[in-house]
């Protein structure tokens, strides 16, 4: 079974995991309404790991329909879309599933907790819905996606995989005073409603 | 609310700041004086002067006259011994005949006298105590907005709803608790701008940040602003704020006036009385003789006698002869008077607090009218208003004013700088003003300049027959005020990289070893035992005599794809790849123009547009950089990708690698089917694959690359399989040991900034007769061109093992170095890489080693120490 490397994270805080494309990936951490109310109002942290990533180098955006296209530079690409797509998409590039951990945050005060972590101007002016940039977040190279899911604003993080750990604790730990809480995918699956 | 003061609890109200509450407690003396150890209380009022210095909660030279009162707050004097009321370093101020102005310099002419001197002088003279564990959190955070305002008073206020009227984003930084800025304290001088307030609160495009203050602005109109405990777990927060326009709406402060004993406690800014009574409803004292004229000056008296306090006359400044007392005021002498009295209201120059212009390149010209220099030349990302650009202003005492030198008439209350001193470093020479603050310290003290910038100005003018414009202002600086080292440093962001198999060392008891940012296992510990030279014994024995499994997931590693990833590969390496055929691997190195070994590692085809390429553990960013930037503007068809994160990657070695490896593959292994230095993708343990044979450690062997999230499932897979073989996994010192027996170099550890290929013993690496790679130049000469020095292997006499960078030495002298040493258990001696003079680089040659201060003999070996001929890595 494959693992995201926050597997014994997510054991530690009692995740009940559902399986997912060959993955294991928490559902939850006891009941997921909390986890969803607590991002409604502040701020969840999900792990979402399993993302199928495809690195692209191509002189036009790749036309992948299950797939979202984001732009890292010039003829540089990133797809990323659903885990049982992972072999499809890497088709089109490079398959970097396995090097990215992929981080959900989400909610009306994840942009205040990703300020406390990264220089980099986050305002809907600056960074709207399907923006991409790469920066510094807890001082690790990271790539930042904005996916808002229904009215709420999200940022998928994708970190190299080795780095995952150092930046779920610090976000987590940045996003106390905003009520962060760690999700699973049941909680992060009800936003979408 | 209650808080503790030097161990006896203080009462608090709300809206109290810890000098309030004190001050309502009866406590008058505040401070001891930096030289004299005088008493000293309230000056300013406003976070502005060093007079209220304490250690709150362990943190030295906080400013408590700004600090609001929280319950269990703990505050303690500083600087004072024992204690503020009773210092016996005061005695100083009897001897200040000795203690002239420059007495460093004057005094401590030998360095051994200061050497002497200094301990007495730093406890004596120091601010605070640093606390060996500070409680509480350093954060930081980033904004950014179209408009920052400084400064929360009527115009920082309209500044702000202007700003936000037009569209922008604003954020308004205000370093008071409350918004209203002079308003909340100077009752006469106008309405509280309640509604401004209110619609500043409520506007949706305007944040406001009451009780921070901001104390820089940094290239790129970036401010610097301080939150103190913006959340429970926090102590400060420092916020970095970006603005396209900054708003300075700072306001003036006020600053003394010069007349002898103008430091006594009692004697208080005309501000600092005023904040007393509007903000705490605490009347100053019970009689007071207030120095100042005009309207100003009848304002505050009216505020004191409002608050019951019985007052003099006013008395002018030119007035004043001097403030009587013996710690206390006890008399203000003027007009040839007496005036008993318990406090000294002083009506002081009312100072523009432009530090934030002035940093930004903004001009200051002296305006005689308003007794006040004003910001001038701004720009254009920046602008005034209010108070700070002069406006409104009227001189408190014409300046320069005559000087009377005297002993106790102090310019700078920071560091007790006197008219006298001042006077006396003017007539010693230093009659310029950057001049005269660097030698009197005036302006250089925790109030940088605020209290004694224009009265060290106006002495300075008044003496030199200069003007004041002529005279000029001293540089502002940032951080002014100042910030703790723990703001500034911020959060503990260590980020730690950890492999696909971290948890599985850990279970196995790894001891760490930290690599950069990462973690890899020393070695592991054991049932039997926890001591490193045994497990690291045991663990080399396994290798070379069953097999080991060690994790080198560290390992840089890229994918170079494209139709001509092999013409970069020749470019930029020393080898040629575009001829490799597919399912092979190459040992590669990199070099620079200078044709200086940069980084080596492995390249192998995995299909005919696709290699894949191994870098060390450390130089993987910068060789992924230097593909890219050799491949920008080629027009090539290349795509590289860091694939580093993605990949778990184990090194199996061993007599017995191949058993262990063959129960989990349908793979052929034979030594002919997959021979040393092929590359294969297949399956192992169910898992898709790309397998190396390579031998850093002279073993038979694979190192297996898996996707990292199936890492754990292959390491436990090959330990199962590997068990009945007696399978250990190794660490890193066991590595070393093993490689350094097969004299396998580590590029950075046995080579330095100036090696090349020939003189590490690397010359089949460079393929000189292709047309064009990197170092090519530098390196067409003969491999065999004298050279500065040579790599060699040693073998050391004895039992002590070198340590790594001991002298290698020829007839006494030094001419070499070791650069990694070990004791082989196959030599059964000590053996060491190390760099000898060319003429040493012989078989069989004797040089020595020093080895803690003694000179031992070592015999030169060209040759690897284990297993020469390759024949077991090859097996």
């Amino acid at each position: 079974m494959r693992q995201s490397a926050l597997h014994r994270w997510h054991v530690a805080a009692q995740a009940q995991f559902l399986e997912a494309a060959g993955w294991q990936v928490p559902a939850h951490y006891g009941d997921p309404e909390p986890e969803a109310a607590a991002a409604r109002a502040g701020a969840g942290l999900a792990d979402l790991s399993n993302l199928a990533k495809v690195d692209v180098c191509a002189t036009a955006p790749p036309a992948a329909a299950s797939a979202t296209c984001w732009v890292l530079g010039h003829r540089h690409y990133l797809l990323t879309g659903p885990p049982e797509e992972r072999a499809a998409l890497a088709e089109h590039g490079i398959d970097v599933t396995s090097v990215f951990a992929a981080f959900l945050l989400i909610g009306p005060r994840s942009r205040d907790v990703l300020g406390k972590l990264s220089s980099v101007p986050l305002a809907d002016r600056s960074f709207p819905n399907g923006a991409a940039t790469q920066t510094s977040v807890a001082h690790v190279h990271t790539t930042i996606l904005r996916q808002d899911r229904r009215t709420l604003p999200a940022f998928l993080l994708l970190a190299a995989r080795d780095y995952a750990g150092h930046l779920w604790e610090a976000i987590l730990h940045a996003g106390q005073e905003y009520g962060l809480a760690p999700i699973g995918g049941e909680a992060a699956a009800r936003l979408e409603e | 609310m209650r808080f503790e003061f030097n161990g006896t609890p203080v009462e608090a109200r709300p809206g109290d700041t810890v000098a309030s509450a004190l001050y309502r407690a009866g406590q008058r003396v505040f401070s001891r004086s930096f030289k004299y150890h005088r008493p000293r209380g309230l000056l300013c009022g406003a976070g502005k002067c060093p007079n209220c210095l304490m250690q709150v909660d362990g943190v030295p030279n906080v400013r408590v006259c700004v600090t609001p009162a929280r319950d269990g707050l703990v505050v303690r004097h500083q600087h004072a011994y024992p204690s503020l009321d009773f210092d016996w370093l005061s005695l100083a101020q009897r001897f200040d005949a000795f203690l002239p102005v420059g007495w460093y310099y004057k005094t401590f002419r030998s360095h051994a006298l200061w050497r002497a001197a200094e301990p007495f002088i730093r406890r004596a003279a120091g601010l605070g105590v640093v606390p060996a564990d500070p409680a509480g959190e350093y954060e930081h955070a980033f904004r950014q907005a179209d408009v920052a305002v400084i400064g929360g008073g009527p115009s920082g206020l309209e500044a702000a709803l202007a700003h936000a009227g037009a569209g922008s984003e604003v954020v308004l930084v205000d370093d008071q608790p409350e918004l209203g800025g002079h308003r909340r304290y100077r009752k006469r001088a106008g309405p509280e701008p309640t509604d401004l307030i209110a619609r500043v609160r409520s506007h949706p495009a305007i944040s406001v940040l009451a009780g921070a203050y901001c104390f820089g602005l940094y290239e790129g109109n970036l401010l610097g602003v301080v939150q103190p405990a913006p959340h429970a777990r926090c102590r400060e927060r420092l916020l970095h704020l970006r603005a396209a326009h900054v708003v300075v709406a700072t306001g003036v402060y006020e600053a003394p006036l010069l007349f002898p004993n103008n430091d006594l406690v009692g004697v208080m800014l005309s501000t600092a009385a005023q904040r007393l009574i509007h903000l705490h409803g605490l009347p100053p004292g019970k009689r007071a003789a207030v120095i100042g004229r005009g309207v100003r000056a009848e304002e505050v008296l009216a505020d004191l006698r409002s608050a019951g306090v019985e007052t003099h006359l006013l008395i002018a400044p030119e007035e004043v002869e001097r403030a009587e007392g013996a710690a206390s005021v006890s008399a203000l002498r003027a007009r040839g008077e007496r005036f008993p009295c318990d406090v000294v209201v002083v009506c002081g120059h009312l100072v523009p607090d432009a530090g934030l212009l002035s940093q930004a390149g903004a001009r200051l010209d002296w305006n005689a009218q308003v007794g006040a220099f004003c910001p001038a030349g701004l720009p254009p990302t920046m602008s005034a208003a209010g108070e700070v650009t002069g406006a409104g202003l009227s001189a408190a005492a014409p300046l320069p004013a005559p000087v009377a030198p005297h002993k106790r008439a102090f310019v700078c209350v920071c560091t007790d700088a006197t008219t006298q001193d001042l006077c006396d470093a003017l007539g010693e020479g230093f009659d310029h003003m950057e001049t005269l603050k660097r030698y009197t310290t005036t302006t250089m003290g925790p109030c940088q300049g605020r209290m004694c910038q224009l009265n060290a100005i106006a002495v300075c003018a008044r003496q030199t027959g200069r003007g004041m414009q002529e005279t000029g202002v001293t540089t502002s600086r940032p951080p002014n005020p100042g910030v703790t080292l723990g703001a500034l440093a911020g959060p503990r962001h260590h980020p730690i990289r950890r492999t696909p198999l971290h948890h599985q060392h850990a279970d196995r008891g790894a001891v760490w070893l930290d690599m950069g940012e990462w973690k890899r296992p020393r070695y592991y510990r054991t049932a039997a035992s926890s001591d490193e030279t045994t497990c690291v014994r045991a663990e080399y024995a396994a290798v070379r005599q069953r097999v080991g499994l060690i994790d080198v997931s560290t390992l840089g590693k890229l994918e170079v794809r494209g139709r001509d990833a092999g013409r970069l590969l020749d470019k930029v390496y020393t080898h040629r790849f575009s001829d490799l055929a597919v399912g092979r691997a190459r040992y590669a190195t990199l070099c620079d123009d200078h044709g200086i070994l940069l980084d080596d590692g492995t390249i192998s085809r995995l299909a005919e547009d696709r290699y894949f390429l191994t870098t060390t553990t450390g130089n993987l960013d910068f060789v992924e950089q230097w593909l890219l930037w050799w491949l920008a503007g080629t027009g090539q068809h290349v795509h590289i990708a860091n694939v580093t994160g993605g990949l778990a990657a184990v090194n199996l070695a061993g007599p017995l690698a191949r058993d262990t490896l063959r129960k989990l593959t349908a793979l052929d292994l034979g030594s002919q089917a997959f021979s040393y230095m092929a590359c294969r993708q297949a399956e192992v343990a169910g898992i898709p694959a790309i397998l190396l044979r390579i031998g850093f450690v002279g073993e038979t062997g694979w190192e297996i690359h898996v996707p990292a999230e199936c890492g754990p499932d292959l390491w436990d897979a090959l330990l199962d399989a590997g068990r009945e073989f007696g399978i250990r996994p190794f660490g890193v010192e066991a590595q070393r040991l093993l490689r350094l027996e097969k004299k396998h170099v580590i590029i950075g550890v046995d080579t330095d900034a100036l090696t090349t290929p020939y003189e590490a013993g690397l010359n089949w690496v460079v393929r000189r007769e292709k047309e064009d790679f990197i170092g090519r130049h530098a390196l067409s000469g003969s491999p065999r061109s004298p050279r500065r020095e040579s790599l060699v292997g040693l073998v050391v006499e004895g039992e002590q093992t070198p340590e790594d960078g001991s002298a290698v030495m020829i007839n006494g002298r030094p001419a070499g170095r070791v650069t990694s040493a070990r004791f082989s258990p196959h030599v059964g001696a000590p053996i060491a890489l190390a760099w000898a003079p060319e003429a040493k680089a012989v078989e069989g040659a004797r040089v020595e080693v020093r080895i803690r201060g003694r000179a031992v003999t070592a015999r030169v070996t060209l040759e690897a120490f284990y297993d020469p001929e390759g024949a077991r890595l090859r097996a």
